[in-house]
Parts: structure tokens; C-alpha cells; sequence
């Protein structure tokens, strides 16, 4: 049984220009790693997980942070830093429910460390930025060896392959009247990865939905959109039954594995609930 | 790999040799002898190693030393003034009982300075958020609050 | 004038500082002139014989000095344990490992990067055996054996039998049973272990090491090197707290002496996180039967108790907490007759040892009989508790007789500031409230080492240093020795150096187990101040023509008593001076012996150690209660604690800022192994699963709830001005408290901890389904 203390060996680049990474990832193919904040990419090379021999620094790209308001949206570099995010006036004034997740993400130093684009490339199912970008209807460019690709976030599961790089994320401003709800669970609220989370975005027309859409947190990325509880809400009066009953449809949607402390069962409990409460949330008075 | 670099820690400026893996943990503790910047569990699950990088907090184990040439870090070390006499925020950890092992002050140390920085009058939940990140095993939390409200008052009391 | 007194002031701690500054040096932070790094290789197995061990490859790797393994550096016949009779482990096997993580081999190499590069070029070859990993399956008939001369995995049984439970549970109106469980749990300390040995070439081991007791660890390098006493140094350091984790010696200590004599340089062995995890130590989990007989009007007639413990690969200090639920149980509640059956079992893991929050399910077991039973009789559950509860001066069926007890005013008076009659049942939907007590002992029979011995010695301007072989963990010993010594001659705090836990200037000492420095350690240093001041007012006497009794110390000066007015006054530094030129230094020497019996041990047949101990047992106890008031999310079962209020029977409080901090500690603890902590392991690899604070949930400063702090200041006859521990006793109810919360809450019982909201959720909605 081998434990280490020290990261392993491996080469360390670091460009200065979106061309240049591109220009390594394709000439070190498939054994190369981006860095950018480095909670998950350290943390995991100290584990020895998926070792790669080249590490590309990418904090050193100049502009590859810059978060610009624009007609329609905001644009958002992927080395943007969490807790930039979490503060920047122009993603609250466009989509703020961002801001919030953001915000709520881990722990301040996790926050000044980790990058938006770090945070969705890790694929993990608990990283928390992925679901709120599903429901805002964000999309991600990429830079790959076929050139620039753009994808939204929800099919990046099936978009983003290995090798390929993304640049920055584009969020469309939420419309006037749409509503947030965010909920998520974890063990210890401020430290640990949310086990479950849901992200909503919804537009009432009096007490009819609009449209909504939800994206679930803790699952794998591919159920990450939850489609069909979506479709069981569009068009409806919202009530508490309804809710209950989206609420229920998500979860059974989304694929959840056990892991250390909680089973998979017990996890879409706790799924179904943070989409109830969420869903409750954006609904906000109509409900009373 | 070799990289020359340049550390900017607590005022003085380092121009160290390092190899590609180390750590800016390591490079603190190991070739500065600044060991009161914590190793606790090494993968930022703890905040023991938290120092304040250009302005903000780190955890110093997951920053590459590489990546640290030419930032102004701040530690524990950096905190007294004329060689002992202790920051508000040391001083208000010792007189409230704050600290019993000592192993995970420094690191909590660190993120109070860069709450205190930012907000004047924190509330005891912003107190818990600042600094969520850290275990420690001995006192519970309940006098390391103590100690940065206290802290947090002092420094508003003294402003005119 | 003389000095206002010291006791009961808050007084900021004297190392604290250091602390605050990063200044204080821990093992890890020690550096010695061209000292190595050395890093341990650890079995993959939980059960397997050990073939062969090739180190040829790492020996020719440039920058390894030195490489140890079980079979060529381990002492043959020489096993390591804190009792002759639990006697188990060496320091780097060579027949078998017994679980994942096990020392296997050692190399120490010029830096770390290079240690850890060696590993990897070692190889083992290894015979995997079956392993087991809960005790149900240790015990099985065919189950793998994992210590040949302990049959049945059974590593140690205790038993005791007092009165005729059978009879009076038979006579009984009523008898109340159940099963509880709690889960192992992980100490998860602060600082990874980090052992430095430094090789003289006089043939001395200079060594530093984080331990609960200097002279245990100096003993256990005796006793495995086999060098004299004076040729091992244990350092003072300053050493994170250990709560339990560090209470014998591990191998690591003696890795590294063995490396460093072997490379003629120090060497510095570390641990990863995850190693410290797997590979130091956890709370034993149990399984814990009780039944309790009742008469109609609430009296305990009977109690028994049946359980087992596992204690992982080697029993280390698990043996002693084979019996702490006894010594728990048997102080807080009355039984005229009483059974305690304990088993502690090998299973192939983690090493269990004593912990903080030892043995919280016996109190919670009859802090949950109260709730229950109080039903059935139609008592009140305070009164139930009122009406059992031991009094000052009574005897425990074990023969230790109680000097001091605060528990029924606790009781009281923890209700009283929670509002609990006014509360419970009351707080509203899913909200609730319970109330729980505890003890602990102060200072165990520990056999050679059941005292502690100080000495003062006096520099000639009547500074003094004081030596005591107590270690500081963070608990504030070092301020409580000061503090001490300082009250007792009279000077200032800041007059007094303290030299500590160094076993080459210091006397042998208890350590810190069984809260011994509060009951043992400060006496022996107030004795020995006690013992410098007759000196130094016989000096002063002689100075001033009375005889000694007829002078007293104002402000640091000795004058005649009832002389007023401005007499001839003998400043403390010229009666040291005086001393000096007579030649009679000024010096103070103390011993402090526990009042505790000697034990009976009695060996059983087949080689099965098995336990019987009467007499006084412990000195005193300490004892307290607590409420919890705590809100339960129904949908997710996840519990939030909103107020914990501890009425603390801490005798007299030394110092209320220190010990309500130390109050604040045992709370996080209790919480986390109430509603978080677990340690897991893998059934398919041995492999424990929970090795870092991410997965193993240690609270953090959002779980912390509003925590109020009572002592009752009731003086302890035997304890230094009447002090007792204060940090742990007081928390042990809080398993019950939480379960008598979460059911106040939610209508659900809870027997099993910890209470994780899967777990709760569970119950919820199972009793949801009864009662529709």
C-alpha cells in the first residue's frame, strides 16, 4: 500500500495565449492536464488518480478571466474565479442566480482558488456550477483540434471530449419575469460537495408555468437536465401537487450512485426534496 | 525540473529554487523556515495551510510553488509586529482561550485577517462562513468565534 | 499584602502565544542537522503471511541510507502492549500482517521525494489469508484466526458479577431491555504523526514524538530496543491534541530509532494523511445489551450489561476500554446487583484505542431507560433519574466508593437553565429537546506509573523552574502546573518556568489518560511547591530570628505576622541567595500517589485474558449533564443542534476560561459522533474507506451550536483545591441527550449512533407507514 505525501513528478507549462494551450494539448494528446485552480487537479494528482506527465498552467493566459455584460447575456472566461463570479455585478445583474451558487460553493478558500471552467471539466456529478449553467441555458466554447466548438452545458457530457479546451461560458440573461429557486444538500453545509442539489429557472404567466427547466445536482452528467418532470410542469397551474408530483419525476430521472455515507436510495430522497423545494422557491407567492 | 523563482512572503523577497512538484506549502516549511503555516492533511480538506495569496486566501497546499513566482504572500509569520508584539486578531485568539493544541490557528488566524479585512462588523454566521473550511479538534469552535467578534470590535472601536 | 488568589480566575493560556505567532514546534515542524526523511511501506492485505521482503532495489537507489524490515529488524520475542497481558504487536511483523496499512518495511533517504520513490521499488511477496471485519464474523465457528494464541478472536474479556442480578431480575415489577450500537469512530487529529529519532553514537536515542505519556513511549523503546532507561531522551514539543489517538506507543517510534541508528543521522518518519487515518488509531465500535430491573416505585433493583467491542488488528488500549462502560455505568446509577460481561474482539482492522467521547452509549442506554420506563411506572423521568442517581460517599458493586458527586444537582440544575419542562413535547413540529449525564474518572489504578512526582528549583532572585513529567496536548496543562505553583509559593505566574514531559530532567509521570495531570500531575507540583515554600519561610525565619510558623509571604517578601508597619522584610531573593551561601539551595520536591487500590488481575485457561478488578478503582470522578435543543428536517433526517446547555461537576474550577473551552471540545466531539462521524471500511479490499476529513465528517465551525457553560464548584476532597477533570465526564450524556431530542422531535427512538440523516429518515418514515 503506497501512500504519498508529495505530488508526483511531471512537467510543468505555461502558455500565454489560448493558441499556445491548444498547440500542447494536441502535442502532448492524451497526456496532458489542465490546471487552472487546482482543488481538484492537485488534490486528485496527490491521490495518484489519473495521472497525466504534462501539467498546462492555464491562471497565466491573460484574458481567459474577464467577465463582460453584453446584449443578451454575459460572457464569462472559463479561469474566472468562483468567488469573482460569486461577486461580480454583471452576472448578478444578468443571471444571479449564478451569483448564488457560486456564492454557496464550498468554502472561501475553494472559492479564490477554483475557476468556473475548472469546476465543469472535473465532470464530477457533484460539481455544483454544472446544474445552475444547465438551467440558465448556458454554453460553453471550446477550443479542440477541429477548431472552435461551441456546445450547450447540458451536452457537454457528450461534447467535451479529451483534449479539447473550453475558453469561456455564455449565459444568457434570465428573461424578465422568469424566477430562481436553488437548493442543495450536503452533509455539512459549508465544507462538503452538495450530495443533491437542483437549480430552476421558471416564468409564470399568473400561476401558470411557462416555462421552466430544472437541472439536478449529485447525478450523472447525462440526467443532469431534468427533462420529463420539466415537461410535467410547462403549461400547468403550479401547485403543491404539482410540485410534488415534478418533483418526483426528476428524481427518478436522474442516476445516482451510493457512495461512503449514503445509499443511492436514500440519495433521490433527498434529490426529490431539494427539487420540491427549489421548484417552491421560484414559485414563491403564488403558492400561499 | 528546476524553476528559479521569486517569493514575495511577509515583506521579504525570496528568490528560491524549486523543483516543478513542490508545493508553496512546502517551499514556505521546508526552504523559507517559515513552519508555522500548517501541514494538516495536505489536500485542502483541513485549511491548516491557508495563507493570504495576492490578497486572498489559499490553501497552500494545492497552490504549485511555481505558480506562486512573483505573488505577495502573507502568513502567520507575517501577522507581529517588531518581532512579537501580536496583531489584534493573535491577541484577542490568546485572551479569549482560542487556542489549546495550536496546531490549526494559524490557518484560522489567516482567514479572520482576511474577513476582518473586508467586513468591519461580521455576524457570527459570517464568522462560520469565513471560516468553514477549517477543522479543528480542541476547542469547538465556540472561542475562535469569541475571538474574531472580539477582534472584529476592537478594530471597529478603534477606528476614528 | 498578599497575592489575591490564582483559583478560579480566567487565565489566558502561557503557551498560547507561541501558538498564536506560528512559532510553537510541533514533531513535523523539528528539523535536526543532515537529518533523513524516511517513509513506511504498508501492507495492501488485511490478513496475509509475509513470504518474502526484497529491499535490494531500494537499498541501490541513490540517497537511501537506510531501510528496516520485520524481518530483519525486528527484535524476535519481544511483543508490544500496554498490559503483560495484552501483549500483541511488534514493531514491523515478519510472519503476518493483519491489516490494511500494517508496517511492512521502512527506508530513510536524504528528502522525502526520494523515500517515497524507494517504496516502490521494495517487493513483498505476500500470502493473502481470509480476514474479517466486524466482530459478528470474528466470532463465527471456522472464522480466520488472527492472533494464534488468542482462539476465537477473543483478545480480552471482562467480567464481573456482583449480588444475584437473576434472582432480583426475576423479583423485578418490571425489566426494561434493549440493544444499542455505536459505530467506530476516527480520532482524525490535527497533526500527522511525525516520529524523530536521533542515534548518538553514544548509543542514546534522542526522540521526538507526539504521545500521551513521555515515559509509556520511553518504556516501550526500553522495552523493544532493549536499551537502558537513560540512553532514551523523549523530548518535550509541543504536540497537537490526541483525544484518546496517541495513547500507546505506535511504530512509527520505534522505526525511526531503529533507521537512525542504522544511518548514523536523525530521521524524521512522516505519515500522509490518509496513512495517519488507516494506519494510526479509531474508537472501538460496540455492541452494547442492557437490561434493568424495576421496582413499581422507580428503584433499579438489577442492571446487566452484556457487550462486545472490537478492537481492530492488536488490542493496544482497547483492552482498558473493555471495561470503561463499566466504570461509566456502575458510578452514575444505583444497582444493588449488577452484571458486566465485556468482550473485546480482533477484527482485521484499524487499531482501536481510548477515545474522548469513550463509551457515551452506557449513559445513553439509561438516559434512555429513564424516557421509556417513566411510561410505564408513571414517573416522572427526572424523578426516575433523582431517585437512582448516587449519592456522595456511596459504593459502586465494583467496591469504588464515590468522595465527590454533583450528578443530581446537575440534573437539576441543566433542566432548570434549558426550561426542559417547559419545552419538552412543546417546541413545535419536528423541534425537540432531551437531557443526558455523564462521568468520567479521574485518575485509574495505572500500575507502576499511578502517580506523578514534580520538583522546583529555585534561581537566586526567587524565580524558580518547575520539572514535571507531565506532556501538554492543548488541554492547558501547562498554565494548570504554573497556575499552580505559582498559588501555592506565592509569586507571579510569569516568575515560574516550566520544564515538561522531558523524561531526562523529569520524574516519571501518569501521562494524560484518565484526566491524571488535573488529579495527579498538579497535586505532585503542589506539593513540591508547598514543599519550597516551608523552605524558603524556614529560611526566611532564621533571617528574621522566629520560628517558621510565625511568618508569612506579602506580596514576594516574608515578614513576622502580625507585625504591622514597615518591619524587616526578607525579599524571596535574598532568602534563595542565603539558602545558597549555607549550602541548602532552595528547592521543592512533591509526590503525589492516586487513592487507588491495587487491581486483581486474574489470567484465564486457553490463554484468554481475562479481567476482575475490585477496590477503588479510580480516585474520583467527575460528572455533569447537558440538555440538547435541536430541530430535525423531516424529508432529508438531517438534524440541526441549536443549544446545548452542560452543567459541569468539575469539582473546583482552576480556571473557567480554560475548562470551558476544553467543555467546548468535548461537545464537538460528541455532536460528531452523535449525528456525523463513521469510519467505513471496503468489504471487498480491508481497505478503510474514510481516510481524510472530507470523508470522514468531523464538524466544522457551521455544525456548532450556542453552548452554555455551568459549574457547580463543588468541591472534591481528594483533588488539588477540590478540582476534578472538567473536560470530558459532563459530555458523555450528550448520546442520550440527542436521542431523547431527536424522539421529542420526531416520536422516533434511536439506539444506534452515530444518527446519520440516512439513518433517520429511515426511522421516520418507517414509523410514518406504522401508524398509517
Amino acid at each position: 500500500m503506497y501512500y504519498y505525501r508529495r505530488l508526483p513528478k511531471f512537467e510543468y507549462l505555461a502558455p500565454k495565449s489560448i493558441d499556445e494551450v491548444c498547440a500542447l494539448l494536441k502535442g502532448h494528446k492524451g497526456d496532458a492536464r489542465i490546471l487552472a485552480g487546482g482543488t481538484i487537479v492537485l488534490h486528485r494528482m496527490k491521490e495518484r488518480i489519473a495521472l497525466r506527465s504534462h501539467v498546462i498552467g492555464i491562471k497565466g493566459v491573460p484574458g481567459l478571466d474577464a467577465i463582460i455584460l453584453e446584449t443578451g447575456g454575459v460572457r464569462i472566461g472559463s479561469t474566472a474565479g468562483l468567488q469573482q463570479i460569486a461577486d461580480s455585478a454583471q452576472v448578478k445583474k444578468a443571471c444571479t442566480l449564478l451569483s448564488r451558487v457560486c456564492g454557496q460553493l464550498g468554502t472561501p478558500q475553494i472559492r479564490n482558488m477554483g475557476t468556473i471552467g475548472g469546476n465543469v471539466a472535473s465532470r464530477l456529478a457533484t460539481a455544483e456550477t454544472v446544474p445552475a449553467l444547465i438551467a440558465l441555458g448556458a454554453s460553453a466554447k471550446m477550443a479542440t483540434d477541429a477548431g472552435e466548438k461551441a456546445a450547450l452545458v447540458e451536452d457537454l457530457y457528450k461534447e467535451l471530449k479529451d483534449g479539447d479546451f473550453i475558453t469561456e461560458f455564455h449565459v444568457p440573461s434570465l428573461p424578465e419575469h422568469a424566477k430562481t429557486g436553488y437548493r442543495k444538500f450536503a452533509v455539512r453545509d459549508r465544507f462538503d460537495y452538495a450530495t443533491a442539489s437542483a437549480a430552476v429557472v421558471m416564468t409564470l404567466h399568473g400561476r401558470t408555468c411557462a416555462d421552466i427547466k430544472i437541472a439536478l445536482g449529485g447525478v450523472t452528467l447525462r440526467t443532469m437536465r431534468a427533462k420529463a418532470a420539466e415537461e410535467a410542469v410547462k403549461g400547468q397551474p403550479v401547485t403543491e401537487e404539482l410540485i410534488e408530483k415534478a418533483a418526483g419525476i426528476a428524481a427518478d430521472s436522474g442516476s445516482v450512485g451510493s457512495d461512503i455515507m449514503f445509499s443511492s436510495d436514500y440519495k433521490k430522497k433527498v434529490l426529490k426534496t431539494m427539487v420540491k423545494r427549489a421548484i417552491k422557491e421560484a414559485a414563491g407567492e403564488i403558492l400561499q | 525540473m528546476k524553476h528559479d523563482i521569486e517569493l514575495k512572503v511577509n515583506g521579504d523577497v525570496y528568490k528560491v529554487q524549486v523543483d516543478t512538484r513542490r508545493t508553496l506549502l512546502e517551499v514556505l516549511r521546508e526552504q523559507l523556515g517559515l513552519t508555522g503555516t500548517k501541514e494538516m492533511c495536505n489536500k485542502g480538506d483541513c485549511g491548516a495551510c491557508t495563507v493570504i495569496m495576492s490578497g486572498k486566501t489559499v490553501l497552500s497546499c494545492l497552490v504549485l510553488a511555481v505558480e506562486a513566482d512573483g505573488k505577495k504572500v502573507l502568513t502567520i509569520e507575517g501577522l507581529a509586529t517588531e518581532g512579537h508584539k501580536l496583531h489584534p486578531i493573535q491577541q484577542a485568539f490568546v485572551d479569549h482561550g482560542a487556542i489549546q493544541c495550536g496546531y490549526c490557528t494559524p490557518g484560522f488566524i489567516m482567514s479572520a485577517k482576511a474577513l476582518l479585512d473586508r467586513a468591519k462588523q461580521p455576524t457570527v454566521d459570517e464568522i462560520k462562513g469565513a471560516i468553514s473550511n477549517h477543522i479543528c479538534r480542541c476547542t469547538g469552535y465556540v472561542q475562535i468565534i469569541e475571538a474574531i467578534q472580539a477582534a472584529a470590535k476592537e478594530a471597529a472601536g478603534g477606528e476614528k | 499584602m498578599s497575592r489575591q488568589t490564582l483559583i478560579g480566575k480566567d487565565i489566558p493560556r502561557i503557551d498560547s502565544v507561541d501558538k498564536a505567532l506560528g512559532r510553537a514546534k510541533y514533531a513535523i515542524d523539528t528539523v535536526l542537522p543532515r537529518m533523513l526523511y524516511a517513509r513506511v511501506l504498508r501492507s495492501p492485505h488485511a490478513h496475509a503471511k509475509i513470504l518474502s521482503i526484497d529491499t535490494s532495489e531500494a537499498e541501490k537507489l541513490p540517497g537511501v541510507k537506510a531501510v528496516a524490515t520485520g524481518i530483519n529488524d525486528t527484535p524476535r520475542g519481544i511483543l508490544m502492549g500496554i498490559l503483560p497481558h495484552s501483549k500483541d504487536q511488534v514493531i514491523l511483523p515478519y510472519e503476518k500482517v493483519r491489516y490494511v496499512g500494517e508496517e511492512v518495511a521502512a527506508v530513510a533517504a536524504v528528502d522525502e521525494d526520494t523515500a517515497e520513490e524507494a517504496l516502490e521499488l521494495i517487493k513483498v511477496e505476500y500470502e493473502p489469508l481470509p480476514y474479517v471485519l466486524t466482530a459478528e464474523e470474528a466470532m463465527k465457528e471456522g472464522a480466520p484466526v488472527i492472533h494464534d494464541h488468542k482462539p476465537g478472536n477473543l483478545a480480552a474479556r471482562f467480567r464481573i458479577d456482583e449480588g444475584n442480578v437473576d434472582e432480583a431480575m426475576k423479583n423485578s415489577d418490571h425489566v426494561w431491555e434493549k440493544t444499542f450500537t455505536v459505530d467506530v469512530a476516527s480520532h482524525a487529529l490535527p497533526e500527522p504523526f511525525t516520529a524523530i529519532a536521533s542515534y548518538e553514537a553514544s548509543g542514546k536515542f534522542n526522540v521526538w514524538v507526539q504521545t500521551q505519556c513521555p515515559f509509556q513511549m520511553r518504556q516501550g523503546l526500553h522495552n523493544v530496543l532493549q536499551v537502558p532507561l537513560s540512553d532514551i531522551r523523549v523530548h518535550s514539543l509541543a504536540m497537537s491534541g490526541a483525544h484518546g489517538g496517541r495513547s500507546d506507543p505506535s511504530p512509527s517510534a520505534f522505526i525511526a530509532c531503529i533507521l537512525s541508528r542504522k544511518a548514523g543521522r536523525p530521521v524524521q518518519v512522516r505519515m500522509a494523511r490518509e496513512e495517519v487515518e488507516e494506519c494510526m488509531r479509531d474508537k472501538a465500535s460496540k455492541v452494547y445489551h442492557v437490561k434493568v430491573g424495576f421496582k413499581n416505585d422507580g428503584t433499579i433493583t438489577a442492571r446487566e450489561i452484556h457487550t462486545v467491542l472490537e478492537c481492530g488488528a492488536y488490542a493496544s488500549s482497547a483492552v482498558v476500554e473493555l471495561w470503561v462502560p463499566l466504570l461509566i455505568d456502575e458510578v452514575l446509577w444505583r444497582a444493588p446487583n449488577y452484571r458486566y460481561y465485556g468482550d473485546l474482539i480482533y477484527t482485521n482492522k484499524t487499531i482501536s484505542s481510548m477515545m474522548r467521547t469513550r463509551s457515551g452509549i452506557a449513559p445513553m442506554s439509561m438516559d434512555i431507560c429513564f424516557e421509556q420506563m417513566s411510561e410505564v411506572l408513571g414517573i416522572d423521568p427526572m424523578e426516575l433519574r433523582l431517585k437512582n442517581a448516587i449519592k456522595p460517599n456511596e459504593m459502586t458493586p465494583t467496591k469504588s466508593v464515590v468522595t465527590s458527586t454533583g450528578l443530581s444537582e446537575s440534573i437539576l440544575m441543566a433542566a432548570d437553565k434549558a426550561g426542559l419542562s417547559e419545552k419538552k413535547g412543546k417546541m413545535g413540529p419536528n423541534r425537540g429537546i432531551g437531557i443526558g449525564s455523564g462521568n468520567t474518572q479521574c485518575m485509574f489504578y495505572m500500575g507502576f506509573r499511578s502517580g506523578s512526582t514534580a520538583f522546583i528549583k529555585f534561581n537566586d532572585d526567587g524565580s524558580c523552574t518547575v520539572f514535571s513529567g507531565s506532556c501538554d496536548l492543548g488541554q492547558g496543562n501547562q498554565t494548570l502546573f504554573t497556575q499552580v505553583a505559582a498559588e501555592e509559593l506565592g509569586i507571579d505566574m510569569k516568575d515560574i518556568k516550566l520544564c515538561y514531559g522531558d523524561t531526562e530532567l523529569c520524574y516519571q509521570d501518569p501521562g494524560n489518560y484518565s484526566m491524571s495531570a488535573t488529579v495527579a500531575s498538579s497535586q505532585a507540583v503542589r506539593k513540591a511547591a508547598q514543599d519550597a515554600k516551608r523552605r524558603l519561610l524556614e529560611v526566611a525565619a532564621d533571617i528574621l530570628d522566629v520560628s517558621w510558623e510565625e511568618v508569612e509571604m506579602r506580596g514576594k517578601e516574608f515578614f513576622v505576622k502580625r507585625r504591622t508597619g514597615k518591619g524587616r522584610g526578607v525579599k524571596i531573593g535574598e532568602a534563595c541567595r542565603t539558602a545558597f551561601k549555607r549550602g541548602k539551595p532552595i528547592f521543592g520536591f512533591g509526590d503525589y500517589r492516586a487513592r487507588v487500590d491495587q487491581t486483581e488481575f486474574e489470567v484465564g485457561v486457553k490463554g484468554t485474558y481475562e479481567e476482575k478488578t475490585y477496590g477503588q478503582k479510580v480516585q474520583s470522578y467527575s460528572f455533569g449533564t447537558t440538555t440538547v435543543e435541536l430541530e430535525v428536517d423531516p424529508e432529508t433526517g438531517k438534524i440541526k443542534i441549536e443549544r446545548i446547555v452542560a452543567v459541569n461537576d468539575c469539582g473546583t474550577v482552576l480556571n473557567p476560561l480554560l475548562v470551558r473551552g476544553n467543555m467546548h471540545g468535548q461537545c464537538n466531539f460528541m455532536l460528531g459522533h452523535s449525528l456525523s462521524e463513521r469510519a467505513v471500511w471496503d468489504p471487498k479490499t480491508g481497505r478503510k474507506l474514510t481516510n481524510s476529513f472530507r470523508k470522514y465528517k468531523v464538524p466544522t465551525a457551521n455544525e456548532t451550536p450556542e453552548i452554555e457553560t455551568y459549574f457547580l464548584n463543588i468541591p472534591d476532597p481528594d483533588g488539588p483545591y477540590g478540582a476534578k477533570e472538567g473536560s470530558l465526564g459532563f459530555g458523555l450524556g450528550l448520546h442520550g441527550a440527542i436521542a431523547i431530542a431527536i424522539h421529542d422531535a420526531t416520536g422516533v427512538w434511536v439506539y444506534d449512533m452515530p444518527v446519520t440523516p440516512d439513518k433517520l429518515l429511515r426511522l421516520i418514515e418507517e414509523r410514518a407507514r406504522l401508524r398509517t
